[in-house]
């Protein structure tokens, strides 16, 4: 009896000890998974932070999401609103979105947070791909966790569906690239610098600034009733984030950030008059504004502001916002007030550097 | 599904648990049908030709137990076994023959036949090839020729039969199996045993290391210089053909390691396919190390079968050549296979001839051929040697073998070995350092493994937070390091594309 009851006891002790190193060595490599994920992730590119790392720490404290493309990213200035009407907000805006990618952010979001209201610009409302390709899925989704609505996003936006890119449809490799970031930042190990290892943030609630001035490209002017007609992917999500918004009682307000348009984009913000109609939506067309100017606002010749332009349409909605909708505004001796003003130094600092490498 | 995709990631786990849940007489037909719909991932349609295989060699086997049993006259018997062999034998191999060879063939007959000005038209078939369809149907056939040989009795049970041909981490790239090994294992269904599950993992970790690490980073750097060799030719010919050497040991032994860990983790034993052959002496002393299972199959299979050395030295030279055509042609349908084939085939037969002058040499000049020094020429020789077929397995053709060949000798380039002209073959310096490093640690295991050390059984009995250590950093090595996922590019991330 003793003899069995030692050899159980062993055979508990050496199953015990297994059982314990199988789950130490899973632990210690997803732990270094994780770090290595961590370290290789782009954490900016160009002029913009990818990891938005500001959002996550607090959603709550931002009654306002912009969502969008290049567009809303280069075009909306939270601190510029700040500045304008202090009502918090944070740009969601990534490169070539597209509206069913934006509808994927906002559902992401909502495991966040519940905005007191959301600005989504319309521009590629009238595309017919849902997305443009992997790497805009990358910029659009790589700051949000893994979680079922990540994986659902990747599964509506990339299972059996073609790119704009390449016309190519995504393969499996190509969407768990999206959901495990590691897979696709791995690589970056021959390129890692004190900055992958010590991110110091500018932080800009999102937004990207460009300083440069360029000259616009001639706008061809269209009727002002002039739309295309499709019905797009850009439709149909543009309708799924509306009613989103209705079925979690959170306003939503379409705008059409200006750029120097060709024909053919004045007709696309045309597209948007008949859902803001239908849904009784506000919808700001800046294309038929004269908020911003051309000659010294363009970044580019024919898509984004610079920081100039940027200013003036941030204001514009700011007031615009305050006007329409109940967002408060945080005085100077409230906890949010004071840190957004600091917060709202510094950029300020940051833009004007910007400003004088321009000069 | 590739070893190296996330599908085969989740799909080995999830066989594991089943395997080890499900009671003892479930357990291979739960292989069987994972080895079926492993296969089926690459193409559905195709198992077919698997089952196909299966079936007739089962039956040739039956049948041939049957004649061995039977009180007919032994000459009728012998005639009726070796028409149950060819029958076998000539289904299987035109099987093979049309998906893999035909239009080879009826290109090649084309040609000669427009050399004697007669004009042949001969529409290319357009078949995809059957992955895995050499190496099933040499297994499938071996166990044939094994119970006509009387060397193991037929297997009654077919399901167990199928799980022998379509065994999944063996199917698609080897090792080729024998009866004798595999089939026995498979009466026994072994239980769990950690010692091996663990052992499993340190195959298949080792394996990825090889493949993703260092087999798909040198792959990098050849497939650019090999595929402009007219401009990237000397010492950048050099280079990329010597680093092919090794790329082609570590993707071929890469993919033998994680089928050997797969089975293993399931409890059975599959023959090794590689030992340390880039430490071989001799041509003859590397083919006992290459790809083992693919020279043992056609050593005894085929070249025994011609009669071996047994009738002579010139039918001797003429067997070797014969099996080393055939293998050459095994590997690929095109010439260069072929030539590559009977390049080694040569070196076997001239190394025959001239081993009674080296031997003689070696004596008058009292080298010691136990030596280090002796060794390790014997070893550079004979990798420069093997080195140079690899041209012609490399090479996208014959032509294209032989235009290398020119490049590397009519342009002196040695400088580009010194002055950074290697980073520019699309590999930066840190990642060619690095395939350097990565090429210098497979080196001192194969070293290892040539003294005689198994540095798995050497991890095996080491602490366990030692071995959790190796462990976790290994798997942590290939995430980081290895050629997987997608390639991070800065400029697809700029900021104004859409």
């Amino acid at each position: 009896m003793k003899h069995n009851s030692y050899i159980s006891n062993s055979r508990f002790i050496m199953i015990t000890r297994r059982t314990v190193a199988v789950v130490v060595t899973m632990a210690l490599v997803i732990v270094g998974g994780y770090i290595i994920q961590e370290v290789t992730r782009a954490k900016s590119s160009e002029v913009k932070d990818l990891s938005r790392s500001t959002y996550f720490t607090d959603p709550e404290q931002y009654d306002v999401i912009f969502l969008g493309t290049s567009h809303a990213l280069y075009g909306i200035s939270p601190f510029d609103i700040w500045n304008e009407c202090r009502i918090t907000s944070y740009n969601w805006g990534s490169p070539a979105s597209t509206i069913p990618s934006d509808y994927w952010k906002l559902v992401n979001i909502l495991d966040y947070q519940k905005p007191g209201l959301v600005v989504l610009d319309c521009y590629n409302v009238s595309m017919t791909y849902k997305t443009m390709s992997e790497y805009r899925i990358h910029e659009a989704f790589d700051s949000f966790p893994l979680s079922y609505h990540k994986c659902l996003a990747i599964k509506d936006l990339m299972q059996g569906q073609r790119r704009k890119d390449d016309d190519l449809i995504y393969s499996k490799e190509e969407q768990v690239n999206i959901l495990f970031p590691i897979s696709a930042y791995h690589s970056r190990w021959d390129r890692l610098t004190e900055e992958d290892f010590d991110y110091q943030l500018i932080d800009t609630k999102g937004a990207g600034l460009l300083a440069g001035v360029a000259e616009p490209i001639e706008m061809s002017a269209t009727s002002a009733k002039a739309k295309l007609a499709t019905d797009s992917y850009g439709i149909q999500y543009l309708r799924k984030i509306i009613e989103k918004c209705q079925e979690d009682s959170i306003p939503i307000l379409l705008v059409y950030i200006p750029f120097p348009v060709t024909e053919e984009w004045k007709m696309e913000a045309n597209m948007v008059y008949d859902i803001a109609e239908e849904y009784e939506l506000e919808y700001i067309d800046f294309t038929n504004l004269d908020v911003v100017d051309f000659k010294t606002d363009c970044f580019d010749p024919n898509s984004h502001l610079n920081l100039f332009g940027q200013e003036k349409v941030s204001r514009y909605i700011g007031r615009y916002i305050i006007e329409h909708y109940d967002i408060q505004s945080y005085s100077s001796d409230t906890n949010t007030g004071k840190k957004w003003d600091d917060l709202y130094e510094e950029y300020s600092v940051y833009r004007r550097e910007l400003i004088g490498e321009m000069n | 599904m590739l070893f190296n995709s996330i599908d085969f990631l989740v799909f080995l786990p999830i066989v594991l648990l089943v395997y080890y849940i499900v009671p003892h007489r479930l357990r291979q037909i739960w292989l069987l049908a994972a080895s079926y719909f492993f296969y089926m991932c690459w193409n559905a349609k195709y198992v077919v030709l698997l089952l196909f295989s299966t079936i007739v060699t089962y039956l040739s086997g039956i049948i041939l137990e049957r004649l061995k049993a039977s009180s007919k006259p032994t000459s009728f018997v012998e005639k009726s076994k070796k028409l149950v062999v060819a029958i076998c034998f000539t289904l299987n191999l035109g099987i093979l023959f049309l998906f893999k060879y035909l239009n080879f063939a009826t290109n090649l007959l084309s040609q000669v036949m427009s050399r004697f000005g007669i004009s042949l038209y001969m529409p290319a078939v357009d078949i995809l090839l059957p992955v895995g369809i050499s190496f099933y149907t040499f297994q499938a056939l071996g166990y044939t020729v094994d119970v006509y040989r009387n060397e193991i009795y037929a297997e009654k049970n077919f399901f167990r039969y199928a799980l022998f041909v379509s065994f999944f981490p063996q199917l698609v790239a080897g090792p080729i199996e024998r009866s004798k090994n595999l089939l026995k294992q498979l009466y026994k269904p072994s239980e769990p045993d950690f010692n091996r599950f663990v052992k499993g993992i340190y195959y298949i970790l080792w394996g990825f290391f090889l493949k993703i690490v260092l087999a798909d980073r040198i792959a990098i750097f050849v497939d650019t210089v090999y595929s402009d060799y007219e401009n990237y030719a000397g010492c950048y010919l050099i280079v990329a053909t010597v680093l092919f050497a090794i790329q082609i040991y570590c993707d071929f032994g890469g993919y033998s390691l994680i089928a050997v860990g797969s089975a293993e983790m399931l409890g059975i034993s599959l023959v090794r396919n590689f030992d340390a052959p880039y430490f071989s002496v001799s041509v003859a002393d590397f083919w006992r190390r290459w790809h083992i299972s693919l020279t043992s199959w056609f050593r005894d299979y085929l070249y025994i079968p011609l009669g071996g050395g047994k009738r002579g030295k010139a039918r001797k030279y003429l067997n070797k050549m014969i099996v080393f055509l055939v293998s050459g042609l095994w590997h690929g349908a095109a010439l260069s296979f072929v030539a590559w084939g009977g390049i080694n085939g040569l070196y076997q037969v001239i190394g025959e001839i001239l081993t009674p002058i080296k031997e003689k040499v070696t004596s008058a000049l009292r080298i010691n051929r136990e030596g280090i020094g002796y060794k390790l020429l014997c070893m550079m020789a004979t990798f420069a040697l093997i080195d140079f077929s690899w041209i012609f397995f490399r090479a996208p053709s014959l032509r294209s073998s032989i235009e290398i060949i020119a490049n590397i000798c009519k342009v002196h380039n040695m400088w580009v070995l010194f002055d950074g002209s290697l980073y520019d073959c699309g590999l930066n310096q840190k990642n060619f350092n690095l395939m350097l490093v990565c090429i210098v640690i497979l080196l001192l295991a194969d070293f290892a493994k040539y003294r005689g050390k198994s540095l798995i059984k050497e991890l095996l009995a080491q602490d366990g937070w030692f071995q959790i250590a190796v462990m976790v950093l290994s798997i942590l090595g290939i995430i980081l390091f290895g050629i997987w996922g997608g390639e991070y590019n800065e400029t697809q991330f700029i900021y104004f594309q859409f």
